[in-house]
């Protein structure tokens, strides 16, 4: 995997078996980063922006966002969108979680400005090649921006 | 007296100018109708002088064409008779025909014997011309008097044809004159106002005009007289008339001035009100038609809305099914994926890598074991759940007089221990009446009741307030807490299945409210909900304030 290890993974999801699944997984396809599992979109937001219960966090570390679009109260699309609105943070790669294929999921995904989705490992050997693919993605995003 | 002294000392001379100065030509001629004298007069008269005449035959004064009557004259002088004041034409010098009186007298000598005539011959040109005059002014008046007679006659016969079509019109025909009275109608006129003929006729029109318009009337009638033209009345007005009974009838009239020695205005009167009656059948008709469109397509809304809710409910539930699904089927494959390693473990040559074994065992294998048992769990749960909602739905609601007051309280009643727990202050003001299924609204209650006391904001004594009032006919109900809230972004998902919003605070399967919402929309009412984070919630519902139709 050739994802920087200065980079932390940020797993955000209400359902802790899920966010479980993605982290073994993760592990599993190789990924040594720090993997930092939330439960809602709230924690998730607080992480980003260094508050709350992060506020002592340093801003400065790479942050990757694996997002369920599906949480109670702060959704994955309202932590999308304050993400996209900031003009320091809309920088951090998002990818949203989806349970399936559903063209509808996929749909809400790209309006909402973010054209990589994962469906969750129901199929491990599946989102494994998810995420290999993924890390090929993040290097060429990396070159593109530095460039 | 000079000259009558000159005259009388010569009677001769004096009778000589007598004869010249008369005005009437005085001929002599002796019995052979030889002119012997002329005078002045006759030289006027028939324009020769004497010199020209005298010693010529009197023959030359007759008109041409004119029998000669001078023989048979002469004849009758010879026997000493007069021929007086006798008419007829002579010619003059110049050819021209001149009208005469003439009369004819022997002139005797002095032993008595006829030697002669003497004639006066008077010019009745004048006379003549006036009496021609007087003929043709006869004939004139004769003339206007034959054709006056005709007018007359005429006029009676077109008045008769006038009144026979008045008569004969399909409408009620009515003839004012200038003074605004009424100088004929048709029988149809009688029919449509209920009253005799000799009722109406010198009436003021205005008889049948309603009272509330007689005024307005007198103004249009003085209008239409001073710019008379054939035109229809009150366009774009409703017009009425009035009965010899007093009832109105809705009218249509035209109007058309009639130029005579008096004018006239002819109004043709069509009663209506059938038509009336068929414009107003034809409207309810439209309004039915629209109401029945406006229904169709409320309905059509109400499915369209009912379809998409559905399609909502399918979604949201085939997601929230999933989830567990997802850890099912992944924490299977985790299961296999230790065995595979634990299989790895045991062939591999090399010395156990008790460690790596022992986590296997211990960690891997019975944590997978425990997703795999909640998931299942919860899935049941959720099967269960949506059951119990599904049951909400079909169930046969009654619409029984509900005492909802004392249907709170027993609500309370039952839920004492949590409220304790919680050491929220529940209070219950008055609530209206309403009708309903009582088991279903104690639910309701129970629900949003047992919702507030979840979600209160942690740090803060709990307040929860439970009212009502009567609106339209409805009873509103609320239930109000000084809770945690909740954002406005979670609004539109607030009473749809599986949703939670502060899985934090209490366990729950997100359909609590989605059963609130089923079981009130099933009674007629609606439900709602304005809530401000960490501030409070208010849920509103209504219910029918009268008994419902059998559903």
């Amino acid at each position: 995997m050739e994802l920087s290890t200065a980079l932390t993974i940020l797993v955000v999801d209400d359902d802790r078996g899920h966010r479980e699944l993605v982290r073994r997984n993760l592990r599993r396809g190789g990924v040594a980063n720090p993997i930092i599992s939330l439960s809602t979109g709230n924690q998730a937001l607080d992480y980003v922006f260094c508050r709350g219960a992060y506020s002592e966090r340093k801003g400065d570390t790479e942050l990757l966002l694996l997002l369920d679009i599906n949480m109670p109260g702060v959704d994955g699309v309202e932590v999308l969108r304050q993400i996209k609105s900031d003009p320091k943070k809309k920088t951090i790669p998002v990818i949203m979680l989806t349970t399936t294929d559903d063209p509808r999921e996929i749909k809400l995904c790209y309006e909402l400005g973010c054209s990589v989705y994962v469906t969750k490992p129901v199929d491990p050997s599946a989102f494994i090649e998810t995420v290999k693919r993924l890390g090929m993605f993040l290097v060429v995003v990396r070159v593109a921006e530095e460039a | 007296m000079r000259t009558s002294k000159s005259l009388i000392r010569d009677p001769a001379s004096y009778l000589a100018a007598i004869v010249d100065s008369s005005g009437d030509a005085i001929i002599g001629n002796d019995l052979n109708g030889i002119i012997t004298s002329w005078n002045l007069a006759a030289e006027g008269i028939f324009g020769y002088t004497a010199s020209e005449v005298i010693g010529r035959s009197i023959s030359i004064l007759a008109a041409p064409g004119v029998v000669d009557e001078m023989p048979s004259i002469l004849a009758q002088i010879r026997n000493g008779e007069t021929v007086a004041h006798y008419e007829t034409d002579r010619c003059r010098k110049d050819g021209t025909r001149i009208p005469v009186s003439l009369t004819a007298s022997p002139i005797r000598d002095s032993f008595g014997r006829i030697g002669g005539a003497s004639k006066i011959v008077r010019d009745i040109s004048d006379r003549k011309r006036a009496e021609r005059d007087l003929q043709r002014l006869h004939e004139e008046s004769e003339r206007r008097t034959m054709e006056l007679e005709a007018e007359i006659s005429r006029r009676k016969n077109a008045e008769g044809y006038f009144r026979l079509v008045v008569e004969a019109a399909p409408n009620a025909m009515i003839m004012v004159d200038a003074e605004g009275r009424i100088a004929l109608i048709n029988s149809r006129t009688e029919k449509l106002f209920g009253y005799e003929r000799q009722e109406l006729l010198g009436q003021p029109v205005e008889i049948l005009v309603p009272e509330r318009f007689r005024t307005g009337h007198l103004d249009h009638r003085s209008g239409f007289l001073g710019a008379p033209a054939v035109r229809a009345v009150g366009t774009g007005r409703e017009l009425f008339g009035v009965r010899k009974d007093g009832s109105e009838v809705p009218i249509e009239i035209g109007l058309n001035p009639i130029d005579g020695q008096r004018s006239f205005v002819l109004a043709s009167v069509i009663d209506i009100t059938e038509r009336k009656r068929a414009q107003a059948a034809l409207s309810d008709v439209h309004r039915l038609l629209e109401l029945r469109v406006r229904e169709l397509s409320d309905a059509n809304r109400e499915l369209a809305k009912k379809n998409e809710e559905v399609e909502a409910f399918v979604y949201i539930v085939s997601h929230d099914l999933r989830a567990p699904l997802v850890n099912l089927q992944g924490f299977s494959k985790e299961l296999e994926m230790s065995c595979e390693e634990l299989r790895q473990c045991l062939l591999a040559p090399e010395p156990l890598n008790e460690g790596r074994f022992r986590t296997i065992l211990d960690e891997d294998i019975p944590s997978s074991l425990r997703y795999i048992s909640g998931s299942a769990t919860k899935f049941q749960r959720l099967i269960e759940a949506l059951l119990q909602l599904s049951r909400y739905g079909r169930q046969q609601y009654r619409s029984e007089e509900l005492d909802l007051s004392s249907l709170v309280q027993t609500t309370l009643d039952s839920m004492r221990v949590s409220i304790a727990a919680s050491g929220a202050h529940v209070s219950a003001g008055p609530i209206p009446p309403a009708f309903g299924d009582a088991t279903a609204i104690g639910q309701v209650f129970s629900n949003l009741i047992g919702n507030s006391l979840k979600y209160l904001q942690p740090g803060r004594p709990g307040l929860i307030e439970i009212g009502g009032e009567i609106e339209n006919g409805f009873a509103h109900c609320w239930v109000r807490d000084n809770g945690a809230g909740f954002p406005p972004s979670a609004k539109p998902r607030l009473f749809q299945v599986f949703q939670r919003f502060h899985p934090d605070l209490a366990p729950g399967d997100g359909m609590g409210l989605a059963i609130v919402r089923r079981i009130v929309e099933h009674h007629g009412g609606k439900v709602w909900a304005e809530s401000e984070e960490h501030v409070g919630t208010t849920f509103h519902f209504t219910l029918p304030g009268e008994r419902a139709p059998h559903r």
